[in-house]
């Protein structure tokens, strides 16, 4: 397990980038310093084609600097970022930038224009031929078809994170960076985005996305890079940090008068049990099985009347990781 | 890009609001003159150009520091950079294109102002002489041209509009004038600069009493106004967004 207050940074190729393909992402020694703050500090990772990546860390962890950075907006201290086979900030990086859509922050919005003067805008801008056809596409697409020609001034949080996902995606963009897409949503707007992100890969678009909806990450990331105080505290697939991380946990409620008898019996069988009132916590049981418990506890003339198998989350895991002092 | 760039500003308000006000502004005094009988040709001549020199300048230090202004107080200038990473070409773009839709706008709304003038003049009987105030007209278009590029430059300077129209305004309009009055410095400042260089395209009088030359007084705006857009376009190169 980690340990917080010493961080052992896992930094590298996540997991399923294929041998001899080059990386769609490639970050390497990447440090950003304001003055004495160390903002982003040795950050390097690989990303490869048609990934769903979730970056996620605690607020401050450098999140949105690595994002701006990737983008060309900040300008590293050192280190470097090759994106889409450009060096950014290198001569060729300039219109390269036209194949990655973004939204860093907040949604960048022209807040007097309609939301279709906003894509229309945005697709001019990025070279989408048939631009009108596009943009009642993503209208559609975002949900915002009934609001088109309202300006978005008008809008609430939630639809303007709509709208600014629209604009980030209209270029049919390779790379896409969201910065807390489902920040202000409501929980069918946060299926939407997660589904929304399921599907671009599907168009060979790579996806990195920073989220607090560590439970949304779960379920739309295929991979994981979390930071901490400016540095990579883990890297990989999302199942392999959840693995790595996560602690297997059986909880059993019995009856109290029924307690000391049960948890004499599960330490008797060489379990290491925790009593909570009425009920038994076995901790680290990723070896034990469940039917086994069941029986030692009938055999021991106890019923349980719940025996929980339970795995930890993301959001548990991420805790465990990037609060110091804090482990599972 | 420039296309892009053009459709942004057809779709604000602010450059519409800022024609409509200096149309306003030329078309009211000559219907004023008219109701009040006004009879001096000299009177509804020197309204139309005087009033076009200082309206078209106040609006170009608006739609100047506008241009970029209103991307830093939108969030929008990161989405700007985050199509085009060459900072330099996108605040060319924003400079050209928006040079040619204030020249374009511009001469329209002085065209609708001169007919204005014509017509009430010749419904109150009087007729004008328009002599030299094509002229001057295209004067007042140079000058209101120098105050947009100094807002635009001082908008890249301070990230914000509102500071880029006042500093504009306040050292070319207020400070300049005042300081002019210092004997040799006040000569070299980029107000006197611009007025001198004003009174001699428009063959006018000036406002103070220059004593350098007019190819002085190029070199010396040349200088203020290359200074102001070099530090600007430096920080917009440098700096994070």
């Amino acid at each position: 397990m980690h340990t917080p207050t010493a961080p052992q940074p896992e930094q590298g190729t996540l997991p399923r980038q294929l041998p001899g393909l080059a990386p769609v992402l490639s970050v390497h020694g990447l440090t950003k310093s304001y003055g004495p703050h160390t903002a982003v500090g040795d950050v390097s990772f690989d990303i490869s084609k048609g990934q769903v990546v979730g970056l996620i860390g605690p607020n401050g962890a450098g999140k949105t600097t690595l994002m701006k950075a990737l983008l060309g907006l900040v300008k590293p201290s050192s280190g470097t970022i090759d994106l889409l086979g450009h060096r950014v900030g290198s001569s060729g990086w300039g219109t390269a930038l036209h194949r990655v859509g973004s939204m860093i922050e907040a949604p960048a919005l022209y807040g007097w224009m309609s939301a279709r003067d906003n894509l229309t805008l945005q697709a001019m801008s990025v070279g989408v031929a048939n631009s009108d056809r596009r943009v009642e596409e993503v209208l559609e697409l975002i949900g915002l078809d009934h609001r088109a020609d309202d300006d978005a001034r008008t809008f609430s949080l939630g639809m303007k994170q709509r709208l600014g996902i629209g604009v980030s995606v209209i270029g049919e963009p390779e790379f896409v960076i969201l910065d807390e897409p489902a920040n202000g949503l409501d929980p069918a707007g946060i299926i939407e985005i997660r589904n929304l992100l399921r599907r671009l890969p599907e168009f060979g678009t790579t996806v990195l996305v920073s989220s607090h909806q560590l439970a949304e990450v779960q379920q739309a990331c295929d991979d994981l890079v979390i930071m901490s105080a400016g540095r990579i505290v883990t890297t990989g697939s999302t199942a392999g940090v959840l693995a790595h991380h996560a602690e297997r946990t059986f909880e059993i409620d019995v009856l109290t008068s029924e307690a000391g008898a049960a948890l004499a019996a599960l330490t008797t069988a060489g379990h290491v049990v925790e009593l909570d009132g009425d009920r038994l916590i076995l901790r680290d049981a990723a070896e034990i099985d469940g039917r086994e418990l069941n029986r030692t506890l009938l055999d021991a003339g106890v019923i349980a009347s719940q025996l929980a198998e339970r795995s930890t989350s993301l959001e548990e895991v991420f805790l465990s990781i990037t609060t110091p002092g804090r482990e599972s | 890009m420039n296309r892009a760039e053009l459709y942004k500003i057809r779709r604000h308000r602010t450059p519409w609001v800022l024609g409509g006000l200096l149309a306003t502004s030329l078309v009211t005094p000559p219907v004023v003159m008219y109701f009040l009988n006004t009879t001096e040709p000299s009177t509804y001549m020197e309204a139309l150009t005087n009033i076009y020199g200082l309206a078209l300048a106040m609006t170009a230090a608006v739609f100047g520091g506008w241009l970029v202004g209103h991307e830093y107080r939108q969030g929008t200038l990161r989405r700007m950079a985050s199509i085009d990473a060459r900072r330099g070409r996108l605040i060319a773009t924003k400079a050209f294109v928006g040079t040619a839709f204030f020249l374009g706008a511009a001469a329209l709304i002085g065209v609708v102002g001169a007919a204005a003038t014509e017509l009430a003049a010749n419904l109150g009987g009087v007729d004008l002489l328009w002599d030299g105030v094509a002229r001057s007209m295209a004067g007042s278009m140079a000058t209101a041209m120098v105050y947009g590029a100094f807002s635009l430059a001082l908008s890249l300077v301070f990230r914000n509009d509102s500071y880029a129209m006042l500093t504009t305004i306040g050292v070319l309009v207020v400070f300049s004038p005042l300081l002019s009055l210092i004997p040799t410095v006040g000569d070299y400042l980029p107000g006197t600069a611009i007025d001198q260089l004003d009174t001699w395209v428009r063959n006018v009088e000036a406002f103070g009493q220059a004593t350098i030359s007019n190819s002085t007084a190029l070199v010396v705006l040349t200088a203020w106004l290359g200074g102001v857009i070099a530090l600007g376009m430096q920080l917009f190169a440098r700096r994070d967004i």
